[in-house]
């Protein structure tokens, strides 16, 4: 128990990771708020960038630049860091997409709550059928 | 004669229901020759191929769909039910032309008509279990449109009832065919082995022999999957004759002797020691059909609940696993098919030309259609297995088939069956020619001729062969050759 | 020249459909015909090109393509593989009729040309995201192509602007980001326990150490599960597909339902299959859960499927159902299985664009999108209605049709592995499928309704459709390609 306990604390950043991965997710479900659940879904996209870039650190680690002086130096793997500024640019887009579609929900329906939404939603097609009996 | 004869007798079916949709809705003088000579070219190309099938040499094509292989090559056991098939067709065809004058919906009965033609052909000519098993999932769809010809809510019921039973047939014949498929390592070619020979009583082929009869029994009505024939009664007579009396349902009847005879080979299933179950479950279809069909008023209801029975007498003679009961059913095969033709000819006639349906209300009907009574009365006769008619020869060897292998019982099952369908067609033979001859005579005019013509000439032809049995004999001689 | 195409196919696919869809918005406000002209153009270089690797790997076996000279732990490599090349051949196949069918109209589906024309932008992008997903072999650089296809699946879904699409794009969008969180979160672990990307290199370095992580892997693989079985709607996952796949336009549905669910599965057996290994993963029970979630799928969408009333629901639900084949075949994992579920994908996709093109023309000729409304107008439309019988036939699995091909190697897969509830559920599911489809056909045809004003459709939406019928009985007539493929796809996932 004790070493688990002691591997948690030296791996603190996926621990930390994998808690903002939960909040990320249970905001995303538990929320009905459109704008909330796109948080959650920023926060879940920075757990996972935290546990990249946590994986490639070293520590005492320099920069991966070769320093012809100092060949014995250690470097941070820089393979993480730069999958992981295409991994914001996505994160980035997607958030972008969102907004847009945020916006016209908030246009069409009035609202931003998920639940009301939907309710506006069934009662359109609800009419809707009823129009054509 | 190379393979190729047996392309053509089933793409001309399927070529001629191409035209026959193509013909535009009016003309239907063309579409009734197109129709005619369709039948007849299919007729003719079987009856060709008649000499070297019973020698065994016939003409044989093969390939393959992916990793399964197809193969199409007429057995003496192929070929008897490709020349019932095939000859019936032209028979109901011109049977048809009088009925179905003022239907609608012609075009889509004769293209239907001639695709089940074709999808029958198939079934008949392929020498491989897979092939046999496509044709027979097809002949469920190119059926469905002609069962369901009226369009109205019953019809569309029946059609509903027909393609559920069908497709979980199907599904059972799937689960059985993939587990042979894999057991004789692919290979799913029928020749004078049997394909599970070499496997022996392996576990669980039990349940493969059992799926197969289930799958090819819902086609062959056995009871209790039955419930979809007499619902399909809806159709138009002609459809009811060769569909549901003859061709679709010896689809099936023919697919379960295929899975004794050319599967499991009557040695294996005799160590299977089912047979005792399936005789019985064929003898109890036999009783208890014949015995509904008595309880029946509606003629047609009346014959398709016979139709139950009497195909069990040649499931019966087939799991006698013996060379005087395959005999006997054979000959039943052969037999049955005209007579049964013949008695649904005889109800539509008289549905059509004095509106009656029902057997209590048919009194004195023979005076107005005289020879088409006379028809009735001599299948009836048959029905019951005397003499002049072929049916006494195959009720015969059916009897003899289970004395032989030492089930006597079974052949009681035969003479009281017998006894039941004396109750069951002498009453309305005599009713209908009882009373005066209030009605006159309505065997006139052009439609009648092409209706009460087809029903005359089945009605000889089983007069015929019953009197020179001989006739038919090499035919049956040769598949219990084969088998034996 | 000649040469350069040639030893350069598998990037020029992709990047030929990657330029032209960033091409169409500029013509689409003036020169509409260039926008056609163009989405045609790269759709059959994408055919072209297919068909050429296609070859390429039937007679010389595979091989891999080195992205600008960098050997693979530092660049990128792609792989053209049976498995790649038969999706290729999928897109291409399926895609082409699609888009010209949808070329003509858009316009008015879309609210105008220069929408249209973003609509295709859309979905070149989205088809150029279903290659990339095929041909990459490196973990993160799959994981950038399925950001492609979702990000422009959710675009497609929202396209005609109305409020329905919106709140389904809005619904699809949140799931499938959820999902390739999963699937992100997934890769990063395989980077922690192997330091690697590359697909090889993973599985290389997975089977000297996986015995040491076995729970560190199993979090990575449940996490795969779920991430790419939210993007492919298996069964408990599938919440968000109908509503998109219902409320999109004709061509966007008949797309998504098609191939994109499929590319995500190609994803996942990419991972499974390629990255983690067909020993490692059984071992750690993700293949009973594949079978189990496939089988879920198969029998609940199915149900599902037969209570809508909703002409483009029902397609979409059985959409749920078909996948769980896949699934269930996928999960088998032996060669006759496999390969039967890989022959699945395509005569699927095939398929259910079929029905869905052909639908949409029903919906947009006679107005109507209920099932019971369109008695009778199988007599108006023979030939579109014609093609959805075709369609249905094959989905219920009769023989002579593409459908029953890829369930015959699964039942025959499952059969060998002595899985008789498989082979039950892969039959009892085709009865299902002829309870949903059957009903609608025999309305169709077999009943009289009010269809006077309704006309067959024109010439240039009716072709593409009959093209892809024809092409379902092409495949269950003659599978002997597309099954070799499949088999030697099968062979190289499970021995290689």
């Amino acid at each position: 128990m004790q070493t688990i306990i002691a591997k948690l604390i030296t791996n603190y950043p996926y621990v930390g990771a994998f808690i903002l991965f939960g909040i990320g997710c249970f905001t995303i479900i538990v929320n009905s708020n459109l704008l909330k659940k796109l948080i959650g879904i920023n926060i879940m996209e920075s757990s996972i960038f935290l546990l990249f870039i946590a994986a490639s650190n070293i520590h005492g680690g320099t920069a991966p630049i070769l320093d012809p002086t100092n060949p014995e130096a250690v470097y941070i793997n820089p393979v993480t860091t730069a999958l992981m500024l295409t991994g914001i640019v996505v994160s980035l887009s997607v958030t972008a997409l969102a907004l847009a579609l945020i916006i016209k929900l908030y246009r069409l329906y009035g609202s931003m709550d998920a639940h009301v939404i939907f309710m506006k939603r069934n009662e359109v097609q609800n009419s809707g059928s009823h129009n054509q009996q | 004669m190379s393979g190729n004869i047996l392309i053509f007798t089933i793409l001309t079916g399927i070529s001629g229901g191409i035209i026959t949709a193509l013909i535009p809705k009016k003309a239907d003088k063309q579409r009734k020759v197109v129709t005619l000579i369709t039948t007849l070219l299919t007729a003719v190309f079987v009856w060709l191929q008649i000499p070297s099938a019973l020698q065994g040499s016939a003409p044989v094509i093969y390939g393959s769909i992916g990793t399964m292989h197809w193969r199409l090559q007429p057995d003496p056991l192929g070929i008897i039910f490709a020349v019932i098939a095939s000859t019936l067709w032209v028979v109901t065809a011109v049977y048809s032309f009088g009925y179905m004058k003022h239907s609608e919906y012609q075009r889509n009965f004769y293209t239907f008509y001639l695709f089940s033609l074709a999808v029958t052909m198939g079934i008949a000519l392929s020498a491989n279990l897979f092939l046999l098993y496509v044709f027979y999932e097809l002949l469920t769809f190119t059926t469905y449109p002609l069962v369901i010809h009226y369009r109205n809510e019953e019809s569309l019921k029946a059609g509903n009832r027909y393609i559920l039973y069908s497709l979980v047939g199907a599904g059972f014949i799937l689960a059985a065919l993939v587990t042979t498929a894999i057991w004789t390592g692919g290979n799913l070619n029928f020749s004078t082995v049997p394909l599970l020979t070499n496997i022996g009583k392996k576990p669980g082929i039990v349940f493969v022999l059992i799926a197969f009869i289930i799958g090819f029994g819902v086609k062959a009505a056995v009871m209790p999957i039955h419930r979809w024939l007499p619902a399909a009664m809806v159709a138009p007579t002609p459809v009811s004759a060769l569909l549901h009396a003859v061709s679709v349902v010896y689809s099936g009847v023919y697919g379960i002797l295929r899975v004794v005879y050319s599967v499991f080979g009557h040695e294996l299933m005799g160590q299977l020691n089912l047979s005792n179950g399936l005789l019985l479950i064929a003898s109890f279809t036999i009783l208890v059909g014949v015995f509904i069909a008595t309880k029946q008023d509606v003629l047609k209801r009346r014959l398709a609940y016979h139709t139950i029975s009497q195909l069990s007498y040649i499931l019966l003679g087939a799991f006698t696993l013996q060379p005087w009961g395959l005999t006997g059913a054979i000959l039943h095969m052969i037999s049955y098919s005209m007579l049964k033709v013949t008695l649904f000819f005889c109800a539509g006639i008289i549905a059509e030309q004095t509106g009656e349906t029902k057997v209590s209300r048919m009194t004195g009907v023979g005076w107005a259609l005289p020879k088409t009574m006379t028809a009735f009365g001599i299948a009836s006769l048959g029905m019951i297995g005397m003499l002049p008619l072929n049916t006494f020869w195959s009720k015969y060897y059916l009897m003899k088939g289970s004395t032989a292998g030492g089930k006597w019982p079974f052949a009681l099952v035969l003479i009281g069956s017998g006894i039941i369908n004396a109750v069951c067609f002498i009453p309305t033979v005599v009713t209908a020619f009882r009373g005066e001859k209030v009605r006159s005579n309505a065997e006139q005019g052009g439609n009648v001729t092409l209706m009460l013509a087809p029903t005359l000439v089945l009605a000889t032809a089983a007069l015929f062969i019953g009197l020179w049995p001989g006739v038919v004999w090499p035919g049956v001689e040769a598949v219990v050759n084969w088998f034996f | 020249m000649a040469a350069i195409i040639s030893s350069n196919t598998p990037i020029l696919i992709v990047l030929v459909l990657l330029f032209s869809a960033y091409l169409l918005p500029i013509f689409s406000k003036k020169r509409y015909k260039i926008v056609k002209w163009l989405t045609v153009v790269s759709e059959s270089v994408l055919v072209i090109g297919g068909i050429y690797l296609a070859w390429k790997v039937l007679t010389t076996g595979q091989f891999n393509y080195i992205l600008g000279g960098w050997e693979p732990p530092w660049g990128l490599e792609l792989t053209i593989d049976p498995l790649s090349v038969f999706f290729i051949i999928t897109v291409g196949l399926i895609s082409l009729p699609i888009a010209i069918y949808s070329l003509p109209n858009m316009a008015c589906q879309v609210h105008g040309e220069r929408r249209a024309g973003w609509f295709f932008t859309l979905f070149l992008l989205h088809i150029a995201g279903l290659c990339g997903m095929a041909f990459s072999r490196d973990l993160f650089n799959l994981y950038v192509f399925i950001e492609v296809t979702t990000i422009s699946a959710v675009a497609l879904v929202a396209a005609d602007n109305s409020a329905a699409s919106i709140e389904a794009a809005f619904k699809y969008l949140i799931m499938a980001t959820l999902g390739s969180g999963f699937i992100l979160a997934g890769i990063g672990i395989m980077y922690i326990i192997t330091g690697n990307l590359n697909m090889i290199f993973v599985r290389r370095e997975l089977a000297l150490v996986w015995t040491d992580y076995p729970h560190a892997l199993w979090i990575a693989c449940s996490f795969f599960l779920v991430g790419f079985g939210i993007k492919s709607a298996v069964f408990p996952l599938h919440s968000w597909l109908p509503d998109a796949h219902s409320a999109a336009v004709t061509p966007a549905s008949a797309l998504l339902s098609g191939l994109a669910v499929k590319g995500f599965i190609i994803g996942l057996i990419k991972v499974l299959y390629i990255a983690i290994g067909v020993d490692i993963f059984t071992a750690l029970g993700i293949s009973t859960l594949l079978r189990i979630l496939g089988m879920i799928s198969l029998i609940a969408g199915s149900i599902f499927a037969l209570s809508q009333h909703q002409l483009k629901r029902r397609l979409a639900f059985s959409t749920i159902a078909q996948l769980g084949y896949v699934f269930l075949g996928l999960g088998i994992g032996n060669e006759a299985a496999i390969s039967g579920a890989l022959f699945h994908i395509i005569s699927h996709g095939l398929i259910k664009s079929v029905l869905f093109l052909a639908a949409g023309s029903i919906i947009s000729q006679s107005g109507e999108t209920e099932i019971s409304q369109l008695a009778g107008i199988g007599k108006k439309m023979p030939y579109t209605m014609g093609a959805f019988t075709a369609a249905s036939l094959a989905m219920i699995g009769i023989p002579l049709f593409s459908g029953f091909v890829g369930k015959w190697n699964m039942i025959l897969g499952s059969l060998e592995s002595a899985n008789w509830l498989a082979a039950i559920v892969i039959i009892v599911g085709s009865l299902l499928a002829a309870g949903y489809l059957l009903p609608i056909v025999r309305t169709a045809y077999f009943e009289t309704g009010n269809t006077a004003n309704i006309k067959e459709v024109s010439r240039s939406q009716l072709i593409p459709v009959l093209v892809l019928a024809a092409f379902i009985i092409i495949f269950g007539c003659f599978p002997s390609y597309i099954l070799e493929l499949t088999r030697q796809a099968a062979t190289m996932l499970l021995f290689n």
